[in-house]
This record gives C-alpha cells, structure tokens and sequence, in this order.
C-alpha cells in the first residue's frame, strides 16, 4: 500500500501524462483542456477551504482518481497511437498493389471507355476520396469493406490510379522531416527512394507491355492479376480484421468534430504541409 | 459507495435541470447524494464523452470568469433516454426493494 501511494503521481502533469499514455495527440489534446480546468478549479476550491498549496495540489490530483482506471475508461472513447496509425493507412492507396491490380484488370477486361471518362474526373476524386472513405468507415465495418470495395473498383476503372499511388508517396515525404536522428531520416529517405524506384519500375514495364504478343501478354497479365489479387484480398481482410476495433471510435470522431477536423487528424495534412514548408 | 454504471444516468439527470461544466456536474452528482455515492473525477469525461459520442449530449464552448470552458447540454434523445433509464431504475429498485423488505 505504502509503495502504491509512493507511486501515485503527485502532479496534475504525471497525472495526465499517467492518464494518456499511449494515446495520440488529437485524444490527448482534446481531454487536455477539460482536464486541467477541472483540476483547476479543484485546487481553487481547495485554496478557498484554506489548504496550502502543495496540499491543495495533491488532494485535487487524488480527487481524478487513479490514472489508470482513467486510462481504461478514455480507452473506450479514443484513439490510441497505434489505432491513429492504422487509421492513417485508410486514406492510403496500397502501392504498388493498386496499381498493378488497376493496371491489369482494365487491361483484361478493357474498360477503355470508363477509364476515359474517369480520367476527366480523377482530380475531383483525388479529393473527395479521403472524406468518402472516412465517411465509409465510421458505417462500421462493413462500411469500411464497401469504402474499399468502391474505391478499388475506381483504381481498376482508372488506369490514372497512378497518380493516387504518386500521391500516396508523396504524402509519405512528409514523414522523413518529422525524423529526430540523421540516421532514422536516412533511412526513411532510401525507403522513399526504393519506393520511388518500384513505382518507376512498374511504369517501365507497364509501358512495355505492348511489346509482348497478345497471347503472352494475356497470360502474363492474368498471373499478373492473381499475383497481385490474392496478396491484396488477404491485406484486406487483415486491415478489415484490425478495424473492426476502431469502427465505433471513429463514429463517435465524427460526430464530436466536423469531417474537415478529424481528416486534418488522422491524415496529418495540415502538420505535414507545415514540416514540408519549414524543411524547404 | 461505489456508482458502477449508474454514472451516465446520473449525468444525465444533472443536465435535465441545464447546460453545466464537467467540474460542476461531479460537484452536483456528489452534493444531491450528500456525500454517499463517491467516485474518482476523472472518469467523468471518458462518460460524458461517450455520452456526447451517443448523441445524448452537446457540447459547446462559453468564457467563464476569462476561461473557456466546455459545457453540455441535454439533447432531446437524451431526454428520452433520461426517462427510459429513470423507469428502468425504479423497476430495478422497486423489485430490489421488495425482497430486502421480506428479509
């Protein structure tokens, strides 16, 4: 009991930092503010009842109740990082499975005629793509499977999804500027340059395919197609596995804060743009 | 004592007689029980949050004494869940009653 008491934070900050371990930023400063005013007028109320200050501080911090029940109990209603991290992953096109998934399938069954027609709109789907997807994910998880199931049937009726895997990597940038060490930036940069090299690779060889005759052209675009197809349903499954966990936590996102909020939370854009304004 | 999943009733009952903050809602809960019903401040938020997530509640921002604080406020499908909670407490305890009564 006496090592218990010991080890109970004597702060409002241990307190809170015990509290929100492990949560992302956009939980912990949502809950911030409304903890520290709560504390706050507890010390006061306290200070007016004629407790010193150290006293008064202490009895306000007790008055939470223990941080780890808390934890447990914000745990139900927040994101943790980790959740936040898998969260990020909805409004990513996996590259380069997208791509060559698109760039087979409507090569197999030559949409031509839908890929010209979606060209023209591909921008305008670029930014309704993240909030729809959001949007498909807090219906739960089925939702979050018809999201994808519509958006890869946009990839595969778009031979542009390229330029949503370009995008993706692009947005990736972002994370080499957000490194601490030289070496950890290092290292996220040749990733970013493999990935760069892989997406260029595959536009090579997407461009060559013409050169194939069509019988081997066939064959080579439907083991292409499966290659690609069966890694890519069981990455699936798996994401749809994981975010059953978050489904009724982003309901609540959404409905707490405006669609604009919670993608400038989960996607970073606004934190990114900055770190990529201030590195150049 | 211990108010185990009666919190968010509690809550809701605080709010049907107006918007209020989360200090002063853990104040109220604790001074109408005249002290018996006890719990930790801190998980006041993860329900009030919950509650809001719900739809039961609304929040909004107001300055008061130049802070900004967040208060909330009774939604009608609150109200409607107030009451429904309300008749399922009275059953609960009418029964609970009745067979420590026979004791």
């Amino acid at each position: 009991m006496g090592l218990f008491m010991k080890n109970r934070p004597q702060t409002f900050g241990a307190w809170f930092d015990d509290a929100t371990r492990g949560f992302c930023d956009f939980a912990k400063g949502q809950v911030r503010e409304e903890y520290e005013d709560h504390f706050t007028a507890a010390y006061e109320d306290l200070r007016t009842k004629g407790l010193g200050e150290e006293e008064a501080e202490r009895a306000a911090v007790s008055s939470l109740g223990d941080a780890r029940k808390v934890r447990r109990q914000l745990r139900k209603v927040y994101l943790t990082w980790q959740e936040e991290k898998r969260l990020e992953a909805i409004g990513r096109v996996r590259f380069p499975f997208s791509l060559t998934l698109g760039a087979s399938a409507q090569q197999i069954f030559n949409m031509d005629r839908v890929r010209v027609l979606t060209f023209f709109f591909i921008h305008g789907l670029l930014i309704v793509a993240p909030p729809c997807r959001l949007g498909f994910a807090a219906l739960g998880p089925w939702g979050a499977l018809a999201g994808m199931i519509v958006g890869l049937g946009l990839l595969i009726a778009a031979k542009e999804g390229i330029f949503i895997s370009l995008v993706s990597v692009w947005g990736r940038s972002g994370k080499v500027t957000r490194t601490k060490s030289i070496g950890d930036a290092l290292t996220k940069y040749a990733k970013l340059c493999l990935g760069n090299a892989v997406l260029f690779g595959c536009l090579v060889a997407w461009q060559s395919m013409d050169l194939l005759s069509a019988r081997l052209l066939g064959i080579f675009l439907r083991v292409l197609f499966l290659g690609v197809g069966i890694p890519a349903s069981l990455h699936y499954l798996r994401w749809f596995f994981q975010y059953r966990s978050c489904a009724r936590k982003i309901r609540s996102y959404s409905k707490q804060n405006t669609t604009l909020n919670v993608l400038a939370l989960h996607y970073r854009l606004e934190e990114e743009q900055k770190l990529q304004e201030s590195a150049s | 004592m211990n108010l185990k999943g009666t919190l968010p009733a509690l809550i809701l009952q605080v709010l049907a007689e107006g918007s209020s903050h989360g200090y002063r809602i853990a104040q109220d809960i604790k001074a109408r029980s005249k002290g018996v019903l006890e719990f930790k401040e801190g998980t006041l938020y993860p329900a009030l949050h919950t509650l809001e997530g719900e739809g039961y509640l609304e929040s909004f921002k107001q300055v008061e004494k130049g802070r900004t604080r967040r208060y909330y406020k009774l939604t009608e499908k609150g109200r409607k869940e107030l009451a429904k909670q309300r008749e399922e407490w009275r059953k609960l305890s009418g029964a609970v009653t009745l067979i420590l009564e026979d004791a």
